[in-house]
């Protein structure tokens, strides 16, 4: 029996790519998280509900009643390890990327990034709705050498008045607050369609 | 005594405690416990994480994942390091992962402040992980070169193929004990290599089956198994590359 890795459907380096046990391909947003201690500060609304994966589960009528079948084999843990394969599955999903491998290597060497993308995304839709798209692309700065940025851009179809009012909203009431997280590698702007 | 080698594949090793509490939660716990280790855990953190849960929904099963925050306490190099909640202790070691004999007294450490600090009741379940990473030059491989443990594909079927997956679970100690080993490909990291992630979870498999006081006994018995398996999974071609190390 041979193994061929040029066989797997997405080519390339990506380190988190075809992982088989991360997560599916869909996902829908619904409910308020759980609260757990003062200490912790959940996301808002950030409750992804996710179809079961299974190989094939999408037209069987059969696997979706056997979810202790599944179970076992995606939860993460404790694990550090693959608890950060799920976020950034979790990133792939809610995110447009463009040149995914560079993001996610990017995303692996500045990891504190992670958890502010997924908490920015349900303010994104907060201030610029369900129907909002966002592109994360990394920019380099030509003058600075090494200088590189992620980008989120948020693609609207709405009046350049009302989206640069939206985003000045978003700046002002959520993402200035969190700017030091950012240590500098991250910023939303608007891309029109 | 397990091998040691050179270049272990281990990603991540860790040790996990739920237990069952004594008295209801105490928001003070995890800083409770942050003073008795900070010493050898000098980094606080706040991380998001992830839990999987099933529930019914409208359209029938959906899994759920519930982002929470936990704290996490690390080591100066940011390799170990030791996680809090609700009723919950994880001790992990990242890559390099040292030996057994230097990871032990990492959990004895966390154990004891977290027992010292919550006073729990008992336990729930322990479970001792390892991950591996294992990358294998080429990019066409016989899997039966290199694993003992893998896909069986009977010969009527196409005998080359992509990503695969495969798990078994199997029950040691007298049932007490279960093991979840799990395979997959992975992703490539490097030009002209395949790579595959090796999970052993060795847990208990039922609450208050071992005692507080005899964690380390079970331990220790958790170790032991989980080396046996690891070196069961693997041919002799891959410890080659694992270069073993011989004390002579």
């Amino acid at each position: 029996m041979i193994y061929a890795a040029n066989l797997q459907s997405v080519p390339g380096p990506a380190k988190y790519q075809q992982v088989p046990f991360s997560l599916p391909r869909q996902m829908e947003w619904a409910g308020r998280a759980r609260a757990v201690s003062p200490d912790i500060v959940l996301f808002q609304d950030l409750v992804p509900t996710l179809p079961l994966l299974a190989f094939g589960s999408e037209s069987s009528t059969v696997l979706p009643a056997f979810p202790e079948a599944i179970k076992p084999w995606q939860d993460p843990g404790v694990s550090t390890v693959r608890s950060f394969e799920l976020q950034v599955s979790c990133i792939k999903q809610i995110y447009d990327l463009r040149r995914p491998p560079e993001v996610t290597d990017f995303l692996q060497a500045h990891s504190f990034l992670v958890p502010l993308l997924l908490e920015a995304r349900e303010k994104i839709t907060q201030y610029f709705g369900e129907s909002s798209q966002v592109l994360l692309e990394l920019i380099s700065d030509p003058e600075v050498q090494g200088s590189v940025e992620l980008f989120g851009y948020i693609v609207t179809n709405l009046s350049s008045e009302d989206a640069g009012n939206r985003l000045r909203q978003f700046d002002q009431e959520w993402f200035l607050v969190q700017v030091s997280r950012t240590k500098g590698l991250l910023n939303f702007d608007i891309d029109f369609q | 005594m397990g091998k040691t080698y050179r270049n272990p594949p281990v990603i991540e090793a860790l040790c996990e405690f739920r237990f069952e509490p004594s008295v209801p939660w105490d928001l003070a716990i995890p800083g409770l416990v942050y003073e008795k280790i900070r010493e050898g855990f000098p980094i606080r953190r706040q991380a998001k994480v992830f839990e999987i849960s099933l529930a019914g929904g409208p359209t029938g099963v959906e899994q759920r994942v519930l982002p929470t925050d936990r704290m996490q306490f690390l080591r100066e190099d940011e390799k170990a390091l030791v996680q809090v909640d609700r009723d919950l202790l994880a001790v992990n070691h990242l890559r390099p992962y040292p030996t057994w004999q230097e990871f032990l007294p990492l959990i004895r450490q966390g154990f004891d402040a977290y027992r010292q600090v919550a006073s729990p009741k008992g336990i729930r379940r322990i479970g001792l992980r390892y991950i591996n990473r294992i990358e294998i030059p080429g990019q066409r491989i016989e899997l039966e070169d290199y694993f003992e443990f893998r896909p069986f594909v009977g010969l009527n079927l196409p005998q080359e193929f992509g990503p695969f997956i495969v798990g078994i679970q199997a029950s040691f100690e007298s049932s007490r004990d279960t093991l979840r080993l799990q395979m997959a490909s992975a992703a490539i990291e490097a030009p002209d290599t395949v790579a595959f992630m090796l999970d052993l979870d060795y847990h208990l498999s039922q609450s208050g089956q071992v005692l507080l006081e005899n964690v380390f006994e079970w331990m220790e018995v958790a170790h032991r198994h989980v080396e046996e398996v690891f070196e069961a999974c693997i041919t002799s071609r891959l410890r080659e590359m694992f270069e073993e190390v011989t004390e002579k």
